[in-house]
């Protein structure tokens, strides 16, 4: 995440940008490619999880399976959704929509936010897997990345 | 830019219960300019730079990252079309109850984040400070422009609306 930026309609007017578009389309498997698909973290050779390319990349977790109780258990285990860091999203906008999506006061959600950028990710909920679903849907839908795994 | 007066004339204010966007012309030329673009772009749905707008919920699990995709995709995709619409339909004027506002706010951050995805196609390290451009990298500095404009439009709004949340 990212503090205040430079206000450049004071500082030097705007200018155009042309097109969005870089004109690559991808192609083959979309978001699952062999490009990362997670967002990238700063470059940075001390960062957290960082991937030999410097890129962040979430972590890929392999849950222990019990033949016995799988499918009688694993979907009543608690979720919880995680909020990771990127480079991209402002601090102060991030500790907004965990004040509107949650209902946290404040100072909770400047703490998690705080969390998401020195620690790189915070739990932000718990609860049923539809509860998550929902409530990671609703931060991507804010811009933010947002993943979900059984509560250990 | 100021007012006569001397105050810094605020893009979003507090009216009654609602966010009166009040954007400075070349902002709103530039969002006019900005926002179809971005349109064009979820629509058509397959360039890199909108991967940042559908990251993935399970990464851990393919066929159940494929359910998520399924069960939001569509209904993501046109919520965003709508919200765009709004903040288009406001961009010279307008006064956002709580929808309107959660339509710019999320319109503003998706069109950022496409700008930074395009910038990190590009090569651009974000942490970086900037470099004097060369003429070959004035698009880079054009977009890098926008991204910190773009923030510093977020930045307000989030304080408008900030105060517009119940207190704790």
């Amino acid at each position: 995440m990212v503090g205040r930026p430079r206000d450049l309609v004071r500082a030097v007017g705007l200018v155009g940008v042309g097109r969005l578009v870089t004109g690559t389309i991808v192609t083959g498997s979309g978001p699952h490619s062999d490009r990362p698909s997670a967002p990238r973290a700063a470059a940075d050779p001390q960062s957290r999880e960082a991937s030999p390319a410097g890129h962040m990349t979430a972590p890929v977790t392999t849950p222990v399976r019990d033949p016995a109780t799988e499918g009688f258990v694993a979907e009543d285990r608690p979720w919880k959704v995680i909020v990771w860091d990127d480079p991209v999203n402002l601090m102060h906008y991030v500790t907004f929509v965990f004040r509107k999506l949650f209902g946290f006061s404040e100072k909770k959600a400047e703490r998690l936010m705080m969390e998401v950028h020195t620690d790189g990710r915070a739990v932000v909920s718990s609860g049923t897997k539809e509860k998550a679903e929902n409530d990671v849907f609703r931060l991507h839908e804010h811009g933010l990345w947002a993943t979900m795994e059984h509560d250990s | 830019m100021s007012t006569e007066s001397g105050t810094r004339r605020r893009r979003f204010t507090v009216e009654d219960d609602v966010v009166v966007v009040d954007l400075f012309e070349p902002e709103r030329d530039l969002l006019g300019h900005l926002l179809p673009q971005l349109s064009e772009m979820l629509m058509a749905g397959d360039d890199a730079a909108l991967r940042r707008l559908k990251p993935p919920a399970r990464p851990d699990d393919a066929e159940a990252e494929q359910q998520f995709r399924e069960l939001v995709d569509d209904d993501m995709l046109l919520a965003r079309l709508e919200a765009i619409e709004t903040v288009e339909q406001g961009i010279d004027g307008a006064r956002l109850d709580s929808v309107g506002v959660e339509a710019w706010m999320k319109s503003l951050n998706a069109l950022r984040l496409v700008v930074g995805e395009v910038l990190a196609d590009l090569g651009v390290d974000l942490a970086a400070d900037d470099a004097e451009p060369g003429a070959e990298e004035l698009r880079i500095a054009q977009m890098r422009s926008s991204l910190d404009w773009l923030g510093s439009v977020i930045w307000d709004l989030v304080d408008a609306a900030s105060s517009m949340l119940p207190d704790d």
